[in-house]
């Protein structure tokens, strides 16, 4: 290794570091730092000038190694690489040493806060003495993306991938797209869910750049941003294309269960069309009850059926994974609220769904075989701690669609009294006219604080007994039937949906975000993006808007074609390796794996999965795995300087 | 390939910025201020996970410096837009900053030697700035501009005008190590070609003075909720001390009012979305600054919705003992002490209350910066109104014009940033020319 | 019924009562509270208007029936002018005291009245005024020309005396209805104030209220209006009284003409001025015209203004010289007495200075002032 010869730069940001910070005595205590060759403090070194005074000193003095003491990296270590760059010197032998926002920002005493910069400069020197230069990596990246989940999150992103020239491949579990949103009615006081599913299956229908398939699920994913590969099974569906919907083949099949597509409201067969306006619009079996009878493929006129259908593997090479696997809805127990226990007493979902004009029902309000003269929606059902099995969240979407709901009872009902048991309402930005609304078509409202609202099944009817809040009384109120309004849980298969992609869910069950306010559509794995309720609940635009998002997100990703992966990441010293796999366990995204050299078991970096978290590097027992740019050699360096130690090691 | 313009440059028109710039798409952004941040800035902490502010929005900021296809247009305003979408024609009006940014490096030096001190906006008036100024410390871009109002040279005192007999003061120019002080520059319309437009100019602060029974501006230690967020803030006008404003003392009991101007049928009938949570949050950072403060919030319906807000919303009351009362409030002063006499129903006791604080804050509702030179159709509460927000999300009424952040409606960041991004994928759809067939309206 | 006893059980439908009676905004309460907390009255008096408002919308019937909120109101209006909801709390209140009356009211008849319509109201206005048309010429025709050609406005007794027997009568029918609202609101009682504390109280806080509220207009033009029509109808009780008792005090004429004439003015103008400015609600009307539009309210000035305009009638006619149509006007005076008396006094809006007398007295006894 040729002997280093470093330059240090002090930067005055104007008052910004020179009114604490006496940068000349900084400068000139940096000369005295051994390898130093050069030092000076300028006003501005991000300035033009300020580069060229760096670019000028590294070819008159031959510098091999830059120290600027500034700001902070994230601000202008693209810069001062940049201007390292453009003087011929690799770009990572740049070493910042931050003594504003470390230091000039947070003290006052310029004594004090000159002594701090002059340590703070000495580390980074003693850094740079063993600073290596890096090369980034380029990779390509496909022009492709798998989107999972066709409710409308994943919908809009595959729309706007596909408009942008992406090939998209949806995938969706169950025999339809359309999700929850095809199924719970009103979503405001005009617009049906249904309509706006279909109208978006338009858009899908003439968009050749989205190939779906239903029935299907990630299996396997693998390798990174850019260049996953995606396994998809696909289940049998055990009817074609050549399928009219003339449903012939439900009238003969003897198996009859509940409906999940009218939320249990009514019954329908184990060969079914989930909803009217389904798509792909043929009938699908569900392989999970159907008996193999053989009835449907008798009756079938059109050859439509084939139960001999096997489960296929699909292995597609995509650029980007959106994850748009939405909700459940909240499951209470049996007797919450007295759920299970009277048939008056369903959930908010199958209400809304009663009132769709394609419900069972008609989108009449007929609960328990009647039109009840009064009805009590009972909020916070599994969100907000109210029961033990409730979440401690809000679901942030019951309280528009509780009080939606109650507004479109009472212009069908208005002799129906209309109660919204609630602990607080959560109509936030407009939807407070909502609200609003509901006192003037005089629904009425109830709150509770802490106590829960019981509900009494008595020979006599339903009863509710609850403490009102605002006037400090326990009330008895005679309904005749109840809404619970039930939140939103993560998806059943999260497990799952984990344990392939590798993205990891915070303490209420949803999957994390990078970051929760300024990066709320990705994931931290770079190349994996989010749209709707998977991150948490959300309602129905915000959950199309983070569709379109999430898809901006790949569409930056993959537009260049190609993607620079940092070299300041993990990397193995395969002799010094065991092989314990300690590293491959701690590995937040899987990066590591044990391979096999010459017959050793070495660790193995995937370079384009490590994100440079520096995990590994703190737990190999025998120091074969180093962060680069940040070795254990130069850290020590840095640390030892710090106590005013021997800069040479 | 053409540009996109995007118009405000708070957190959302940044969000936006970027996603466009890192598909290659040449972005137009301009503010009305002389630096992007938007409101964001201007925060200390934000909820719930009590992250700096000025940490996570400056790296955003300073990323809009690396990118080439990125122009920040400052100080300006948009006059004019026709075209239609794919090719708008856009006529900015770029007002004299009378420094030449081009040469100006930030240095901050003419900002000291400048005489003329006035009320700090930044701080929203609770310390002085000087006549030519950089908005805040982390700026960007980071420029020096003359408050032409205010500057003795641009607008000097007519008398002092009358007895010099050249032109006055001239105290920057001299200084300036760049020699960036222009004092005719005069303002510019700059005329920009672009495939889409992003509006994305947020929202005010309402006015709490149309609230007279909360005695705001009257009474000396109410304060809004962006005052108090100054305050509370590292780089504020007391550098993150909690005192109030009549006597420099430390309040022992400080006060929120929920639903100021918002939720009411006589100012703005929406919800403003982040005042329930931002107050809970300032409760917090005050009870961080000083353990032994009291503190209350005076609410309606606390609104804890969004991912981790009511987990928030519990520790504030389990962890940190923040009191809440659920009632409206009218606020008297007592003369002597300066305190306020809090009057109130606690509508859980149903009984008149009065309770005496050394501070209160008000969690002012947020009014949309809509009125623009643009004719977007607008929908309740002023808000731009979204043209079909199923089938075209952030669309308005003109093709080709998207609208994100508060300004189409009350909300807070992470949304706002959500929509910046959907926004770009959108334009950028447009931008790149193409194949975007326009839905039905759904009906 | 199972469950614990403790709770109370609603009436569901109460708040379509309310509704009816005038409560339009009932259900547009979202509870905030500042109702009462912009509401002079509450500083010095322990009530919650929300939680009466809330009783109603909920239905809590016990609660409401003996909650002297609503009768101490006095519709200033500071809570319709500040409610973020643009409800009318007073309004509300308005709505929910005819509820409390016609619960009150131990004959039925109240609720009837109060939830006939304008056009039923005026009907049954129009008929027990025919009828008492009849009743009285019937009587007293040959009578009323007889004294008026003795040319002297002197023999007005034998003329008052069905009037009196109606007032006595509407008297007797509201005494157990005034026990009955004192046997509700005594209930919640908390503490017991002495009978001359109580009364004090009581003084001192309209002093108070009446002379801070003087200071705003629109409150001024109500508290005179309200004061005008007191004034009348007290010195019309009054000088019957002694005119039954003392009938030389009227040979006096100067001052018993002068209090006859402040009488009939203050009642025309109390009651002409509300009703006009009902009639020509504009634009600039003050809200309180417009809002309290039930038909309870038009009827209550539509049977005090003939009334009060016959009243003045009389004395106009007797200083004219006309002493038979003063005869015929004090005749009609009395005419239009008894429906009024019947059915407005007895049932209608008028009963409400029984109720809040009983309400302030209640409350003042049983610790509902804070001044003490």
């Amino acid at each position: 290794m040729t002997e280093p010869r470093i330059g240090v730069y002090v930067c005055h940001c104007g008052f910004n570091i020179a009114g604490t910070v006496d940068v000349k005595k900084v400068a000139e205590y940096a000369k005295t730092l051994p390898n130093v060759v050069v030092a000076r403090d300028y006003v501005f070194m991000c300035s033009e000038p300020g580069q060229d005074l760096i670019k000028q000193d590294i070819k008159e003095h031959n510098l091999n190694r830059v120290v600027v003491a500034s700001c902070s990296p994230s601000l202008h270590e693209v810069t001062f690489r940049t201007a390292v760059a453009e003087a011929g010197l690799n770009k990572y032998l740049m070493e910042m040493a931050n003594i504003r926002e470390h230091c000039s920002w947070v003290h006052h005493d310029k004594e004090k806060a000159t002594e701090k910069a002059k340590e703070i400069v000495r580390m980074a020197v003693a850094k740079a003495r063993y600073l290596d230069p890096l090369e980034e990596l380029e990779v390509k990246a496909e022009q492709s993306a798998l989107v999972l989940g066709g409710g409308v999150a994943g919908l809009r992103a595959a729309l706007e991938l596909a408009n942008y020239g992406l090939q998209v491949y949806l995938v969706e579990k169950s025999p339809t797209i359309g999700g929850k949103a095809a199924l719970i009615g009103y979503v405001d006081p005009k617009t049906k869910g249904a309509e706006i599913v279909s109208k978006m299956f338009e858009l899908i229908k003439e968009c050749p750049r989205i190939h779906i398939f239903t029935n299907s699920e990630l299996i396997q994913l693998s390798g990174f941003a850019g260049n996953y590969t995606a396994k998809i099974r696909v289940n049998p569906r055990y009817v074609t294309e050549k399928c009219t919907l003339c449903g012939e083949c439900e009238e003969v099949c003897p198996i009859e269960i509940s409906n999940e597509y009218n939320f249990g409201l009514n019954k329908r067969k184990a060969i079914f069309l989930p909803f009217n306006n389904a798509y792909p619009p043929y009938y699908a079996i569900d392989h999970r009850v159907c008996v193999k009878c053989g009835e449907c493929e008798k009756v079938c006129r059109f050859g439509a059926i084939n139960l001999k259908q096997e489960p296929k593997i699909v292995e597609l090479k995509v650029g980007a994974l959106v994850i748009a696997t939405g909700y459940d809805p909240y499951r209470p127990f049996k007797g919450e609220y007295g759920y299970g226990l009277h048939e008056s007493i369903i959930t908010l979902f199958q209400l809304a769904r009663m009132l769709d004009p394609e419900s069972p029902t008609k989108g009449e309000l007929i609960i328990g075989g009647k039109i009840p003269k009064s009805i009590a929606f009972i909020q916070c059902v599994g969100s907000r701690n109210t029961t033990p099995g409730a979440k401690e969240y809000c679901s942030r979407m019951c309280c528009t669609t509780a009080i939606n709901n109650a507004i479109k009872i009472k212009e069908k009902y208005p002799d129906t009294n209309v109660y919204i048991i609630y602990k607080d309402i959560m109509t936030y930005g407009s939807d407070e006219s909502l609200y609003e609304e509901a006192g003037k078509k005089l629904v009425q409202f109830v709150k509770f604080e802490d106590k829960i609202p019981r509900v009494l099944i008595t020979p006599e009817g339903l009863f509710i007994e609850v403490f009102e809040y605002t006037i400090q009384e326990n009330i008895r109120i005679p309904v005749d039937a109840i809404v619970l309004s039930i939140g939103m849980l993560p998806p059943r298969d999260i497990e799952e949906l984990i344990a392939v992609t590798r993205v990891s869910c915070g303490g209420e069950g949803f999957v994390r975000e990078a970051h929760l306010k300024l990066a709320p559509v990705e994931a931290p794995t770079k190349g994996i993006f989010l749209a709707g309720c998977i991150t948490g609940p959300k309602n129905i635009l915000e959950s199309i808007r983070m569709g379109s998002a999430a898809a901006a997100k790949a569409m930056s990703l993959l537009s260049k074609g190609k993607i620079t992966i940092e070299p300041m990441i993990a990397q193995v010293n395969e002799e010094k390796c065991s092989g314990c796999a300690i590293c491959v366990g701690v590995c937040p995204y899987s990066a590591i794996s044990i391979k096999n050299v010459n017959g050793d078991r070495v660790a193995y970096v995937e370079k384009a999965l490590c994100m440079g978290c520096g995990t590994c590097n703190a737990a190999c027992p025998s120091g074969a795995m180093q962060h680069l740019g940040f070795k254990d050699v130069q850290l020590l360096a840095q640390t030892r300087a710090v106590f005013g130690g021997e800069v040479n090691v | 390939m053409s540009s996109v313009l995007i118009v405000g440059g708070g957190v959302a028109g940044i969000q936006a910025a970027l996603d466009l710039a890192e598909q290659g798409i040449e972005v137009y952004l301009v503010d009305k201020a002389p630096s992007v941040g938007g409101k964001m800035a201007y925060l200390d902490k934000t909820f719930p996970t009590l992250d700096c502010a000025s940490c996570i929005l400056a790296p955003k900021m300073a990323a809009l410096l690396r990118y080439p296809n990125i122009k920040l247009i400052m100080n300006s305003e948009v006059l004019e837009v026709s075209g239609r979408a794919g090719n708008f024609r856009v006529k900015i009006l770029k007002k004299p900053t009378y420094v030449d940014w081009s040469k100006c490096n930030g240095c901050g030096v003419c900002t000291e030697k400048c005489p003329t001190k006035v009320p700090n906006e930044y701080n929203m008036g609770l310390s002085q700035r000087r006549a030519i100024y950089i908005m805040f410390p982390q700026a960007v871009p980071k420029r020096a501009i003359i408050d032409a109002e205010h500057c003795i040279r641009l607008n000097p005192p007519p008398k002092a005008k009358e007895k010099a007999k050249g032109p006055l003061c001239g105290v920057c120019e001299r200084n300036c190590p760049t020699k960036a002080i222009r004092y005719d520059q005069q303002p510019e319309i700059i005329d920009l070609n672009v495939a889409a437009i992003i509006i994305a100019t947020g929202m005010e602060l309402y006015d709490p003075k149309n609230l007279p029974e909360l005695g705001y501006g009257k009474h000396q230690n109410v304060y809004t909720n962006l005052e108090f967020e100054r305050l509370v803030s590292a780089t504020g006008p007391t550098n993150g001390e909690i005192v109030r404003k009549s006597d420099g003392k430390h309040p022992r009991k400080i006060a929120w009012i929920q639903c100021v101007g918002s939720r009411d049928v006589r100012f703005n009938h929406y919800c403003s979305a982040y005042c329930c949570m931002a107050a809970t949050k300032q409760a917090i950072l005050a009870k961080e600054h000083l353990p032994n403060v009291e503190c209350t919030v005076y609410y309606m319906d606390i609104r804890a919705f969004g991912k981790g807000f009511n987990e928030f919303l519990e520790r504030a009351k389990k962890e940190f003992g923040v009191r809440y009362i659920r009632g409206k409030v009218r606020i008297d002063e007592i003369p002597e002490s300066k305190n306020l006499k809090i009057v109130y129903e606690d509508t859980a006791e149903s009984y008149l209350k009065t309770e005496e604080y050394d501070m209160v804050v008000l969690s002012m509702a947020v009014t949309p910066n809509s009125k623009l030179s643009i004719p977007l159709e607008l929908a309740e509460g002023g808000f731009i109104k979204l043209k079909n927000p199923y089938l075209d999300p952030v669309s308005t009424t003109i093709e080709g014009i998207f609208v994100v952040g508060a300004v189409a409606g009350a909300k807070d960041i992470p949304d706002s940033v959500t929509e910046a991004s959907a926004a770009a994928a959108r334009a950028a759809l447009i931008a790149k020319r193409l194949a975007c067939p326009t839905p039905e309206v759904v009906k | 019924m199972a469950g614990g006893s403790e709770f109370i059980s609603i009436n569901p439908s109460l708040n379509r009562e309310v509704f009816k009676l005038g409560g339009k905004s009932l259900l547009e309460c979202y509870q905030c509270g500042s109702c009462t907390a912009v509401c002079p009255l509450a500083e010095e008096l322990n009530v919650s208007f929300r939680r009466a408002i809330r009783y109603t919308q909920l239905g809590v019937e016990e609660k409401i029936l003996g909650d002297i909120s609503p009768w101490s109101c006095n519709l200033h209006g500071d809570c319709t002018d500040s409610c973020p909801r643009g409800a009318s709390p007073s309004e509300i209140l308005a709505a929910i005291r005819r509820y409390q009356a016609n619960k009150y009211d131990w004959t039925g008849l109240a609720r009837w009245w109060n939830n006939s319509s304008l056009t039923a109201k005026i009907l049954t206005y129009l008929a027990f005024f025919a009828i008492s048309l009849l009743f009285y010429f019937g009587i007293y025709w040959q009578k009323i020309l007889q004294f008026a050609s003795t040319g002297k406005l002197v023999i007005l007794s034998e003329l008052l005396i069905p009037v009196v027997a109606v007032f006595v009568v509407a008297l007797v029918i509201l005494a157990p209805s005034g026990y009955r609202a004192y046997r509700f609101m005594i209930k919640d009682k908390k503490k017991e104030v002495g009978f001359f504390k109580s009364l004090k109280l009581i003084a001192n806080f309209f002093i108070k209220l009446e002379t801070e509220s003087m200071g705003v207009p629109h409150k001024r033009d109500r508290i005179l209006e309200h004061v005008l029509i007191l004034v009348g109808l007290g010195l019309f009780i009054l000088l019957a009284i002694i005119y039954l008792v003392f009938p030389k005090f009227f040979e006096f004429e100067i001052i018993s003409k002068a209090l006859i004439y402040i009488a009939s003015l203050s009642l025309l103008i109390g009651v002409g001025s509300p009703l006009t400015k009902r009639l020509m609600a504009s634009e600039k009307t003050h809200w309180y015209y417009k809002k309290f539009r039930h038909p309870t309210d038009w009827m209550s000035l539509i049977t005090l203004f003939p009334v009060a305009l016959m009243a003045l009638l009389v004395f106009v006619f007797y200083d004219l010289s006309m002493i038979l149509y003063a005869y015929i006007a004090f005749a009609l005076l009395l005419i239009f007495l008894i429906p009024f008396l019947l059915l407005e006094f007895a049932f209608g809006k008028h009963t409400h200075w029984l109720y809040k007398i009983i309400a302030y007295y209640v409350g003042a006894r049983t610790g509902y002032f804070r001044g003490d």
